[in-house]
């Protein structure tokens, strides 16, 4: 499989000059990053573009930082790197876990994280822990930019002018534990299911605020409310996590399709909300010993 | 629709003007010659057998275009040994019969390069790894031994003489 003809590759060095170009082939380019969901889909006839942007060789969009209160991942950012790093490991693990489930290492080495958002498939590792996070996209155009939060992202959202440059989210606070599990095919498939939860706790081991959020379902990832009002304003225990997960199977839709059925999703839901949970209390009590 | 590009492949310079569209895994075989790297797949990135190790990192080279690989410096399967002398990773897969046909080898071999540099000696870190790479004739647990004894010739080098086997 070979992608159709490319007419134009743009190779800008600056992000300026990538607005410029974004602008002025608008609906037919299309940005690479990673290329690890774009180029399949252009080899598979899914998508064809006449003009590519290539954003890898922009400066300053490949580092992790904290800027005031918020902790922003450029949109060079690597998988890999974002497993790696080690302030994210601390404070946002979910989607430290995200990066670590996704793909396999070559895809890992290749794909960006925002890339992986912007690609806007249910299907996603990225997408349930960045929404955990309460996390928002940089959309920026040649005249000005705004913040996107990554639950409104869907097909048609990112404007065709608009380059995505920064994930930025809240530093949560201390006392904030999170992660994410998938069930996928195999190892490195997209995910069946995907779930992130993100729990607040404090210092007595009480959960003070909890979010709970299921991928793998169409057409977005979905918040299980339920389920997290089961585990908020308590001590979570064994019994309680198996409640969470059998409300959480209760209140989100699932779908069939060719890699699983409603039924089998459901069930998948049921069984990761309970671990999810447990691995975000492990994570609370080996740092509170 | 063209562009000329330079591509450094084992240290060998390759100069050529390709399509847009032209895949760096084309670029290698077709191009630069070094037929080791193999495709498994339609191309779509399945098989993990086309990886090789650009600027440092695994990749699958059939999910890079070669435009996208200017001015890089890559190691494919035939840079892995130095002369005669098997890089510990092949010598590992030669002692242990890490495998049959061996068709998957050189994304094997390539992947587990990059997973090399810093090894988790365990296991799941290995079978982790190389969920990138599918070997057909199952040889896996031939693989994984492989490795971990590949982990062991390493560690007992100095690493002057461990970043010999790691010039990428």
């Amino acid at each position: 499989m070979y992608p159709k003809p490319i007419e134009r590759y743009f190779a800008p060095r600056n992000l300026e000059e990538a607005l410029r170009l974004r602008a002025e082939y608008a609906a037919e380019c299309a940005l690479i990053a990673g290329g690890q969901s774009l180029l399949p889909r252009m080899k598979a006839r899914l998508a064809s573009h006449r003009t590519l942007i290539d954003l890898n060789h922009l400066e300053n969009l490949t580092g992790i930082e904290s800027v005031m209160d918020c902790v922003r991942i450029g949109a060079l950012v690597r998988h890999r790197a974002a497993a790696a790093d080690p302030r994210l490991r601390q404070t946002a693990s979910a989607l430290s876990d995200a990066a670590q489930a996704i793909g396999d290492l070559q895809v890992r080495n290749r794909g960006t994280v925002i890339g992986s958002l912007c690609e806007g498939e249910p299907a996603s590792d990225i997408a349930p822990a960045a929404i955990a996070l309460g996390a928002h996209l940089r959309l920026k155009h040649t005249v000005g930019e705004r913040l996107v939060p990554v639950t409104a992202l869907k097909s048609g959202v990112i404007d065709p002018r608009e380059v995505a440059t920064h994930l930025e989210f809240v530093t949560p606070t201390p006392g904030t534990f999170s992660a994410y599990l998938k069930v996928g095919r195999a190892a490195q498939d997209r995910p069946i299911i995907g779930v992130a939860a993100l729990v607040v706790f404090d210092r007595e081991g009480r959960s003070t605020r909890a979010v709970i959020v299921v991928g793998g379902v169409h057409p977005a990832p979905q918040l299980a409310l339920r389920a997290a009002a089961t585990v908020k304003d308590v001590l979570l225990t064994s019994r309680l996590l198996t409640t969470a997960g059998e409300a959480a199977a209760a209140e989100i839709a699932t779908q069939d399709d060719t890699m699983a059925s409603a039924q089998y999703r459901s069930q998948l839901i049921r069984s990761l909300v309970p671990q999810v949970l447990a691995q975000v209390l492990a994570r609370f009590r080996q740092e509170a010993r | 629709m063209k562009r000329e590009i330079t591509i450094t492949i084992n240290d060998e310079v390759h100069t050529a003007t390709v399509e847009h569209r032209y895949l760096l895994v084309d670029f290698i075989r077709e191009i630069a010659g070094a037929t080791g790297t193999h495709v498994g797949c339609g191309f779509e990135g399945r098989c993990g057998t086309c990886t090789v190790v650009v600027d440092g990192y695994a990749v699958k080279s059939c999910l890079m275009l070669a435009v996208q690989a200017d001015g890089a410096k890559l190691l494919t399967i035939e840079g892995l040994a130095r002369g005669e002398e098997l890089h510990p990773l092949q010598a590992a897969f030669r002692d242990l019969h890490g495998l049959q046909c061996g068709f998957c080898t050189p994304g094997f071999l390539m992947t587990l390069y990059d997973f090399l540099k810093d090894p988790i000696d365990s296991e799941d870190a290995i079978r982790h790894a190389m969920s990138g790479v599918l070997c057909r004739c199952t040889g896996y647990v031939h693989i994984v031994a492989a490795v971990r004894q590949a982990i062991a010739v390493l560690a007992a080098m100095t690493p002057t003489e461990r970043a010999r086997w790691f010039p990428l």
